[in-house]
Protein backbone atom coordinates (compact mmCIF):
# COMPACT_ATOMS: atom_id res chain seq x y z
CA UNK A 1 0.00 0.00 0.00
CA UNK A 2 2.45 2.79 -1.15
CA UNK A 3 1.54 6.54 -2.36
CA UNK A 4 2.52 6.13 -6.22
CA UNK A 5 4.12 9.91 -5.91
CA UNK A 6 6.56 8.36 -2.74
CA UNK A 7 7.74 5.34 -1.19
CA UNK A 8 6.12 6.45 2.19
CA UNK A 9 3.69 4.48 3.15
CA UNK A 10 -0.27 5.93 4.07
CA UNK A 11 0.76 5.28 7.12
CA UNK A 12 3.87 7.18 7.48
CA UNK A 13 1.90 10.43 5.76
CA UNK A 14 -0.41 9.86 8.67
CA UNK A 15 2.04 10.21 11.56
CA UNK A 16 4.00 12.69 9.98
CA UNK A 17 0.23 14.57 9.22
CA UNK A 18 -0.07 13.85 13.14
CA UNK A 19 3.15 14.98 14.14
CA UNK A 20 3.01 18.23 11.90
CA UNK A 21 -0.30 19.31 13.98
CA UNK A 22 1.20 18.66 17.58
CA UNK A 23 4.30 20.33 16.37
CA UNK A 24 4.97 23.83 18.26
CA UNK A 25 8.02 24.98 19.08
CA UNK A 26 9.08 26.25 22.50
CA UNK A 27 10.44 29.00 20.75
CA UNK A 28 7.00 30.17 19.32
CA UNK A 29 6.12 30.71 22.78
CA UNK A 30 8.37 32.78 24.15
CA UNK A 31 7.14 35.58 22.29
CA UNK A 32 3.84 34.81 23.86
CA UNK A 33 5.24 35.26 27.23
CA UNK A 34 7.04 38.56 26.67
CA UNK A 35 3.43 40.01 25.10
CA UNK A 36 2.54 38.48 29.11
CA UNK A 37 5.22 40.02 30.88
CA UNK A 38 5.00 43.22 29.02
CA UNK A 39 1.38 43.48 29.72
CA UNK A 40 1.65 42.87 33.11
CA UNK A 41 4.95 45.73 34.09
CA UNK A 42 2.27 48.10 31.82
CA UNK A 43 -0.59 47.79 34.33
CA UNK A 44 2.05 47.66 36.84
CA UNK A 45 3.46 50.99 35.61
CA UNK A 46 0.12 52.85 34.91
CA UNK A 47 -1.12 52.00 38.85
CA UNK A 48 -0.50 55.45 40.05
CA UNK A 49 -2.24 56.44 37.14
CA UNK A 50 -5.28 54.52 38.57
CA UNK A 51 -4.70 55.45 41.90
CA UNK A 52 -4.75 59.30 41.49
CA UNK A 53 -7.66 58.99 39.27
CA UNK A 54 -9.84 57.66 42.22
CA UNK A 55 -8.17 60.19 44.23
CA UNK A 56 -9.32 62.95 42.32
CA UNK A 57 -13.00 61.14 41.79
CA UNK A 58 -15.70 62.94 44.29
CA UNK A 59 -17.40 59.77 44.64
CA UNK A 60 -14.55 58.06 46.91
CA UNK A 61 -14.21 61.30 49.08
CA UNK A 62 -10.62 62.09 48.00
CA UNK A 63 -8.93 58.60 48.80
CA UNK A 64 -7.28 55.74 46.79
CA UNK A 65 -10.44 53.63 47.98
CA UNK A 66 -13.98 54.24 50.15
CA UNK A 67 -15.37 52.66 53.30
CA UNK A 68 -18.78 52.97 55.08
CA UNK A 69 -18.26 54.29 58.53
CA UNK A 70 -21.08 53.15 60.93
CA UNK A 71 -22.48 57.12 60.35
CA UNK A 72 -22.59 56.33 56.45
CA UNK A 73 -24.23 52.75 56.65
CA UNK A 74 -26.79 54.57 58.44
CA UNK A 75 -27.86 57.27 56.09
CA UNK A 76 -31.48 57.34 55.38
CA UNK A 77 -30.71 56.00 51.27
CA UNK A 78 -29.24 52.94 52.40
CA UNK A 79 -32.30 51.27 54.05
CA UNK A 80 -35.81 50.38 52.46
CA UNK A 81 -37.94 52.20 54.38
CA UNK A 82 -36.28 55.70 54.14
CA UNK A 83 -35.88 55.91 50.56
CA UNK B 1 -8.07 8.02 17.70
CA UNK B 2 -8.83 7.10 22.03
CA UNK B 3 -5.93 8.14 23.76
CA UNK B 4 -4.25 5.74 26.20
CA UNK B 5 -2.51 6.96 29.42
CA UNK B 6 -0.49 5.50 31.34
CA UNK B 7 -0.99 3.16 34.06
CA UNK B 8 -0.17 3.11 37.34
CA UNK B 9 3.12 1.71 37.99
CA UNK B 10 4.55 0.79 41.71
CA UNK B 11 8.25 2.22 40.53
CA UNK B 12 6.78 5.81 40.25
CA UNK B 13 6.26 8.43 42.56
CA UNK B 14 2.78 8.18 44.42
CA UNK B 15 2.01 11.97 42.88
CA UNK B 16 2.65 10.57 39.52
CA UNK B 17 0.25 7.54 39.74
CA UNK B 18 -2.48 10.24 41.49
CA UNK B 19 -1.87 12.56 38.55
CA UNK B 20 -2.33 9.44 35.95
CA UNK B 21 -5.19 8.75 37.62
CA UNK B 22 -6.65 12.11 37.36
CA UNK B 23 -5.79 12.43 34.16
CA UNK B 24 -8.10 9.24 33.16
CA UNK B 25 -10.87 10.69 35.30
CA UNK B 26 -14.10 10.74 34.17
CA UNK B 27 -13.54 7.35 31.96
CA UNK B 28 -16.07 8.51 29.46
CA UNK B 29 -14.06 11.33 28.68
CA UNK B 30 -10.33 9.94 29.01
CA UNK B 31 -11.31 7.42 26.96
CA UNK B 32 -12.30 9.78 23.74
CA UNK B 33 -15.22 9.84 21.38
CA UNK B 34 -15.07 6.92 19.08
CA UNK B 35 -15.27 8.85 15.97
CA UNK B 36 -13.73 12.06 16.73
CA UNK B 37 -13.50 15.04 14.57
CA UNK B 38 -10.57 14.49 11.46
CA UNK B 39 -11.01 18.30 11.36
CA UNK B 40 -10.53 21.35 13.33
CA UNK B 41 -12.03 23.75 11.47
CA UNK B 42 -15.58 23.55 13.71
CA UNK B 43 -13.88 23.46 16.79
CA UNK B 44 -11.47 26.69 16.10
CA UNK B 45 -14.60 28.26 15.09
CA UNK B 46 -16.12 27.83 18.73
CA UNK B 47 -13.23 28.75 20.20
CA UNK B 48 -12.20 32.03 18.20
CA UNK B 49 -15.99 33.81 17.68
CA UNK B 50 -15.98 32.98 21.54
CA UNK B 51 -12.66 35.30 22.42
CA UNK B 52 -13.60 37.54 19.33
CA UNK B 53 -16.74 38.43 21.06
CA UNK B 54 -15.06 39.24 24.36
CA UNK B 55 -12.73 41.94 21.83
CA UNK B 56 -15.99 42.76 20.29
CA UNK B 57 -17.69 43.74 24.18
CA UNK B 58 -14.03 45.69 24.69
CA UNK B 59 -14.27 47.72 21.32
CA UNK B 60 -17.91 48.57 22.18
CA UNK B 61 -17.78 49.40 25.81
CA UNK B 62 -15.02 52.36 24.44
CA UNK B 63 -17.36 53.40 21.64
CA UNK B 64 -20.17 53.79 24.56
CA UNK B 65 -17.91 55.70 26.15
CA UNK B 66 -16.99 58.25 23.92
CA UNK B 67 -20.57 58.26 22.20
CA UNK B 68 -23.22 59.02 24.54
CA UNK B 69 -25.57 58.31 21.09
CA UNK B 70 -24.30 55.12 20.39
CA UNK B 71 -24.72 54.24 24.44
CA UNK B 72 -28.31 54.97 24.52
CA UNK B 73 -28.55 53.09 20.96
CA UNK B 74 -26.93 50.31 22.77
CA UNK B 75 -28.91 50.30 25.98
CA UNK B 76 -32.45 50.22 23.73
CA UNK B 77 -30.91 46.81 22.43
CA UNK B 78 -30.35 45.57 26.18
CA UNK B 79 -34.32 46.32 26.72
CA UNK B 80 -35.13 42.53 26.87
CA UNK B 81 -33.42 41.83 29.72
CA UNK B 82 -35.46 42.52 33.25
CA UNK B 83 -34.09 45.45 34.90
CA UNK B 84 -32.43 47.06 31.91
CA UNK B 85 -34.40 49.71 33.22
CA UNK B 86 -35.64 50.72 36.67
CA UNK B 87 -36.86 53.81 38.21
CA UNK B 88 -36.93 52.58 41.68
CA UNK B 89 -33.10 53.72 43.23
CA UNK B 90 -33.45 51.19 45.96
CA UNK B 91 -32.98 47.92 43.20
CA UNK B 92 -31.81 50.57 40.90
CA UNK B 93 -30.90 49.01 36.79
CA UNK B 94 -28.34 47.20 35.23
CA UNK B 95 -28.40 50.15 33.03
CA UNK B 96 -26.48 50.28 29.55
CA UNK B 97 -24.42 47.05 30.50
CA UNK B 98 -27.52 44.78 29.45
CA UNK B 99 -27.17 46.60 26.03
CA UNK B 100 -23.47 45.84 26.05
CA UNK B 101 -23.97 42.13 26.85
CA UNK B 102 -26.74 41.75 24.22
CA UNK B 103 -24.08 43.31 21.69
CA UNK B 104 -21.75 40.58 22.70
CA UNK B 105 -23.96 37.60 22.87
CA UNK B 106 -25.15 38.63 19.05
CA UNK B 107 -21.69 39.32 18.05
CA UNK B 108 -20.64 35.57 19.43
CA UNK B 109 -23.47 34.15 17.88
CA UNK B 110 -23.02 35.50 14.26
CA UNK B 111 -19.26 35.31 14.09
CA UNK B 112 -19.88 31.61 15.41
CA UNK B 113 -22.23 31.14 12.68
CA UNK B 114 -19.77 32.67 9.76
CA UNK B 115 -16.83 31.04 11.02
CA UNK B 116 -18.01 27.55 11.90
CA UNK B 117 -19.76 27.66 8.04
CA UNK B 118 -16.16 29.17 6.78
CA UNK B 119 -14.21 26.58 8.22
CA UNK B 120 -16.12 23.39 8.04
CA UNK B 121 -14.38 21.27 5.98
CA UNK B 122 -10.69 22.88 7.02
CA UNK B 123 -8.19 22.41 9.02
CA UNK B 124 -7.10 25.50 10.72
CA UNK B 125 -3.58 25.13 12.35
CA UNK B 126 -2.70 25.29 16.11
CA UNK B 127 -0.94 28.07 15.78
CA UNK B 128 -3.46 30.03 14.45
CA UNK B 129 -6.12 29.09 16.91
CA UNK B 130 -3.76 30.07 19.77
CA UNK B 131 -2.39 33.17 18.25
CA UNK B 132 -6.07 34.27 17.26
CA UNK B 133 -7.27 33.54 21.10
CA UNK B 134 -4.16 35.29 22.86
CA UNK B 135 -4.64 38.31 20.78
CA UNK B 136 -8.36 38.49 21.50
CA UNK B 137 -8.28 38.34 25.50
CA UNK B 138 -4.91 39.97 26.04
CA UNK B 139 -6.50 42.45 23.71
CA UNK B 140 -9.89 42.48 25.54
CA UNK B 141 -8.32 42.59 29.02
CA UNK B 142 -5.95 45.60 28.56
CA UNK B 143 -8.91 47.88 26.73
CA UNK B 144 -10.33 47.34 30.21
CA UNK B 145 -7.82 48.73 32.42
CA UNK B 146 -8.97 52.36 32.56
CA UNK B 147 -5.54 54.39 33.05
CA UNK B 148 -4.44 53.94 30.17
CA UNK B 149 -7.68 55.38 28.40
CA UNK B 150 -8.66 58.46 29.98
CA UNK B 151 -12.04 58.66 28.72
CA UNK B 152 -13.28 55.34 30.53
CA UNK B 153 -15.10 56.26 32.72
CA UNK B 154 -14.04 54.62 36.60
CA UNK B 155 -16.91 53.19 37.58
CA UNK B 156 -18.97 52.12 33.88
CA UNK B 157 -22.75 51.37 34.04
Amino acid sequence: MTNPTSDKTIIQLAIERESDRRWFPKQAMHKYVWVCVGVFFLFLATFPTAYWRVSQSEKYNGGPFKSLDWEDSQRPQMTRDNR
Amino acid sequence: MTQHFPQNSPGLPFYVNLWNQLKRFPGGLAAGAEDPPAISGPAAAALISAAFSCLLAMINQHFCSIFKIWESLVWSLGDWIPGSKNPDQFYGEIGSYSGKETVMLIGWLVTWFILANLWRNRQIKFSTIFFCLFTFLVAATVMNWHPLFPYLPLMPK
